[in-house]
C-alpha cells in the first residue's frame, strides 16, 4: 500500500488557492437569493394540488427533502469511500 | 427526388458517405477541407429525411443469407438525426487543429455508428459495431502519449471483445432460428445473453463500465467529444431495438443512475467526472428501456437526443478549459470565468441541461422517463432515480462549472491569456441554442419520436415545481456542505475503481505466468539447441563434406544408377 488514508496525495494534494474568484458580497447575495426561491418553491406545494403517482409524493416539499438528504448523503458517502478508494496520483503509472 | 435518394441509399447506405468521405480529407487542399468536411454530415441528414420511413433495402449475400443494409424507422431515423448533428458540431468545435488523423478517425467513426444504427440483421450491424471501434481508438491514440497508447489498448479490447460476443450470438442464432433480423428478442438462450452482454459493454453496464472512464479522458479535447457522443448511444439505440421491456434492464440502469455519482464527486480529473457523468445518463435509457412501456421508449430516445448535445457541450467546455490552461484536474482550476466568459456561460447551459432544470433540455426528456417508472409502479426505481437526479445536479450541474470557473483563482486562471478559439465557441454556442431550444420548444423533438407521444406534455405545475424543489434544494445542500467545511476538497489523486482487479492483481498474475513462461520457453529452447546440436554433428559425420554419404561418386556410377530408374519407368510403363 503506497498510501495512508489520511495523506491520500504524497504530491502535495490540494493546490494551492488563491482569493475567492466572486467576492463576498456578491456570494452572500447569490445565497440569499438561492435560500428565498428554495422558500417559495417548498410553499408553493400548498398552492396547487399536487398530482402523483405515489402516496410520498403528497407529502408537502417531499422533493425539497429529499433532495437535500440525497445530496448530502451522496457527497458525504463519496467522501468517506476516499479513505478507500483513493490513492497517489500516479498509482497505476 | 425520394426516388432517388432511395436508388441512392441502395449502394450508399446512410452513414457510409461520412465513412468514404473522411478516406478524402488528407487529399484535399487546405482550404476545402473545413467546408468539405461540414458538408458531410449536412448531406447525410438530408439523405436520412428525404428516406420514407418504412423504406429498407436487402442484398443477396449467398445461399439463402440476405442482409439488410438499409431500414428506416422512427426509431433509427432519430438515432440517425442526432447522430448527423453531433458529427456537424464535433467537427466544428475541432477546426481549431489540422491533425487530419482526428478528422478522419472522428468523421468515419461517426459514419459507422450512422450506418450501424440504419442496420436492419445483425451481421451488418456487427460489422459497423467494429468499424465504430477500430475507427475510434484512433482518437486517443492520436494524444501520442505512451499513457494514452495503453488507455487505447484497453479500450479496443473491450470494444472488440464487445463485437464479438454480439458475432457469435448472431451466428448461433441464425443456426438456431435460420434468421439473423435484428427485431426484438426474449432474453434466455445462449445466442440472446450473448447479443445482450454485447451490448452490455458498450452501454457500460455496471462493472462492465470501466472502459469508458479509462478511455474518455485520455482522448484528445476533439477526441472525446466525439467519443461521448457515438459509441454507448449506438448501444442504447440497439438495446432499445432488442430488448424493450426486458425487465432486468430496469435494476441494470437504476444502479448505472446511483453507482458511478460517487466516484464522480471525489474524482479530480473533470473529464473523468464527466464520463462517470455520462454512465449515470446512460442509467436512466437503459431504466427507460427495461420499463418499456411506449412513454418510456419515447423518453429514452428523446434522452439519448438531449444528452447527446449536453453531454458534447460539457466535454466540449471542458476540452476548451484543457486546451488552453493545459490541464483538466479541478484541484489545478478555478477562477477561470473572467477570462473564458463564453465558455463559463456555454458550460452552465449545459449543467443546467444535463441537471434537467425547467426550460433547459434534459427536463423535457428525463421528465418522460420518470414519469413511465411511477405509471408502472417501481417505487424502488423511481426513488433511486430521483437520488441520481439530486447526484447530477451534484457533479455536472455544481462541480463541473464551479471548480473550473469559480471557486478560488488559480495559477492556471492567472496563465491563461483567453477565450476558446473561434470554432470551439461557435460549436458550443449552436449546442447550447439547441439545449435551449429543446427544453423551450420540445414539439419537433417530441414529432421524432419512435411513438406517437399523445397529450404528454412535461410542464405541468406539479412537475415543474417539484423538480424545482428537487434542484435548489440539492445546491442548497451544496452551500450549507461548503459552509460547514463538509464538502470534499478537490485532491490530486487517482480514485480506484472495479478495474482495480484487472489492472493490479490479473495484471501481476499475468506478469507472473508470461515470466514463468519465459523461463520454460528459455529452458526448452536450449535443450532443443543442445539436441539440435548433437543431430547436426551426426548429419555432419554422415552426410557432410566428409562423411559417406558426401563422398563424390564417379561419373560412370550416376549413369548406371540412373540408367537403372529409367529402365524400372519403362518396365512400369509396359506393365499398366
Amino acid at each position: 500500500m503506497d498510501h495512508t488514508p489520511e495523506s491520500p496525495a504524497a504530491d502535495g494534494g490540494h493546490a494551492d488557492h488563491g482569493t475567492p474568484s466572486v467576492g463576498p458580497n456578491t456570494t452572500r447575495l447569490i445565497i440569499r437569493i438561492l435560500i428565498a426561491v428554495c422558500v417559495v418553491v417548498s410553499l408553493a406545494d400548498f398552492a396547487y394540488t399536487k398530482h402523483g403517482h405515489f402516496a410520498f409524493e403528497q407529502l408537502p416539499a417531499f422533493n425539497s427533502l429529499y433532495g437535500f438528504a440525497s445530496y448530502v448523503f451522496l457527497v458525504l458517502t463519496a467522501t468517506q469511500l476516499r479513505r478507500i478508494l483513493m490513492r497517489n496520483e500516479a498509482y497505476y503509472d | 427526388m425520394t426516388e432517388s435518394v432511395m436508388g441512392l441509399s441502395a449502394w450508399l447506405p446512410p452513414g457510409l458517405l461520412l465513412v468514404l468521405g473522411a478516406l478524402l480529407v488528407p487529399l484535399l487542399p487546405k482550404d476545402a477541407k473545413a467546408p468539405f468536411m461540414l458538408l458531410l454530415p449536412l448531406l447525410g441528414l438530408a439523405q436520412v429525411w428525404l428516406l420514407p420511413l418504412g423504406f429498407t433495402h436487402d442484398l443477396a449475400l449467398f445461399g439463402d443469407l440476405t442482409l439488410q443494409t438499409v431500414r428506416v424507422d422512427g426509431l433509427s431515423r432519430i438515432f440517425g438525426t442526432i447522430f448527423h448533428i453531433a458529427a456537424f458540431v464535433s467537427i466544428l468545435y475541432a477546426l481549431h487543429q489540422d491533425d487530419d488523423l482526428q478528422f478522419m478517425a472522428g468523421i468515419a467513426y461517426a459514419g459507422a455508428a450512422i450506418a450501424a444504427v440504419f442496420a436492419g440483421d445483425l451481421i451488418t450491424l456487427f460489422v459497423y459495431w467494429e468499424l465504430t471501434a477500430v475507427t475510434s481508438v484512433f482518437l486517443i491514440w492520436a494524444r501520442r502519449t505512451e499513457q494514452a497508447t495503453r488507455v487505447a489498448q484497453r479500450y479496443l479490447v473491450a470494444q472488440v471483445l464487445s463485437g464479438v460476443l454480439l458475432l457469435a450470438g448472431a451466428v448461433i442464432r441464425y443456426q438456431d432460428t435460420g434468421s439473423i433480423a435484428f427485431v426484438k428478442m426474449e432474453l434466455g438462450d445462449l445466442a440472446t445473453w450473448l447479443i445482450f452482454l454485447g451490448f452490455g459493454i458498450k452501454a457500460a453496464f455496471p462493472l462492465l463500465h470501466t472502459w469508458m472512464k479509462d478511455a474518455y479522458p485520455e482522448a484528445t479535447v476533439s477526441g472525446s467529444v466525439f467519443l461521448s457522443a457515438f459509441t454507448t448511444k449506438l448501444a442504447i439505440y440497439s438495446l432499445a431495438r432488442g430488448f424493450a421491456g426486458t425487465e432486468l434492464l430496469i435494476p441494470i440502469g437504476v444502479t448505472m443512475t446511483a453507482f458511478p455519482i460517487f466516484f464522480a464527486v471525489i474524482e479530480n480529473d473533470l473529464r473523468r467526472v464527466l464520463s462517470y457523468s455520462l454512465n449515470n445518463q446512460l442509467g436512466f435509457m437503459v431504466a427507460g428501456i427495461g420499463i418499456g412501456t411506449e412513454l418510456a421508449i419515447n423518453g429514452t430516445a428523446a434522452h439519448a437526443f438531449a444528452h447527446i448535445l449536453y453531454k458534447g457541450l460539457l466535454f466540449m467546455s471542458m476540452g476548451a478549459v484543457l486546451h488552453k490552461a493545459g490541464t483538466i484536474k479541478a484541484s489545478e482550476l478555478g477562477g477561470l470565468w473572467r477570462k473564458m466568459p463564453w465558455t463559463t456561460a456555454f458550460c452552465i447551459v449545459g449543467s443546467l441541461s444535463i441537471s434537467a432544470f425547467p426550460l433547459f433540455s434534459g427536463f423535457v426528456s428525463k421528465s418522460m422517463i420518470l414519469t413511465a417508472a411511477a405509471e408502472g409502479h417501481h417505487t424502488i426505481a423511481f426513488l433511486v432515480l430521483l437520488f441520481a437526479s439530486a447526484g447530477v445536479c451534484d457533479h455536472s450541474g455544481i462541480k463541473i462549472p464551479f471548480f473550473a470557473f469559480f471557486a478560488h483563482n488559480s495559477k492556471a486562471s492567472e496563465l491563461v491569456k483567453g477565450e476558446a478559439p473561434r470554432s470551439m465557441l461557435l460549436a458550443m454556442g449552436i449546442v447550447a441554442s439547441l439545449c435551449i431550444g429543446i427544453g423551450v420548444y420540445p414539439q419537433p423533438l417530441y414529432a421524432m419520436l419512435p411513438y406517437d407521444i399523445g397529450d404528454y406534455w412535461p410542464y405541468d405545475i406539479t412537475h415543474v415545481v417539484t423538480q424545482l424543489q428537487l434542484l435548489l434544494f440539492s445546491a442548497l445542500a451544496f452551500v450549507f456542505l461548503q459552509k460547514v467545511r463538509l464538502y470534499p476538497p478537490e485532491l490530486r489523486s487517482t480514485v480506484l475503481d472495479v478495474d482495480w482487479l484487472v489492472r493490479k492483481p490479473v495484471a501481476a498474475v499475468a506478469r507472473w505466468t508470461t515470466n514463468e513462461s519465459l523461463v520454460f520457453i528459455t529452458a526448452m529452447k536450449e535443450q532443443a539447441e543442445a539436441n539440435w546440436g548433437s543431430l547436426r554433428g551426426y548429419l555432419n559425420r554422415v552426410a557432410g563434406p566428409a562423411g559417406r554419404w558426401g563422398e563424390p561418386w564417379a561419373s560412370g556410377t550416376t549413369a548406371m544408377w540412373t540408367a537403372i530408374v529409367l529402365a524400372g519407368f519403362l518396365v512400369i510403363q509396359f506393365l499398366r
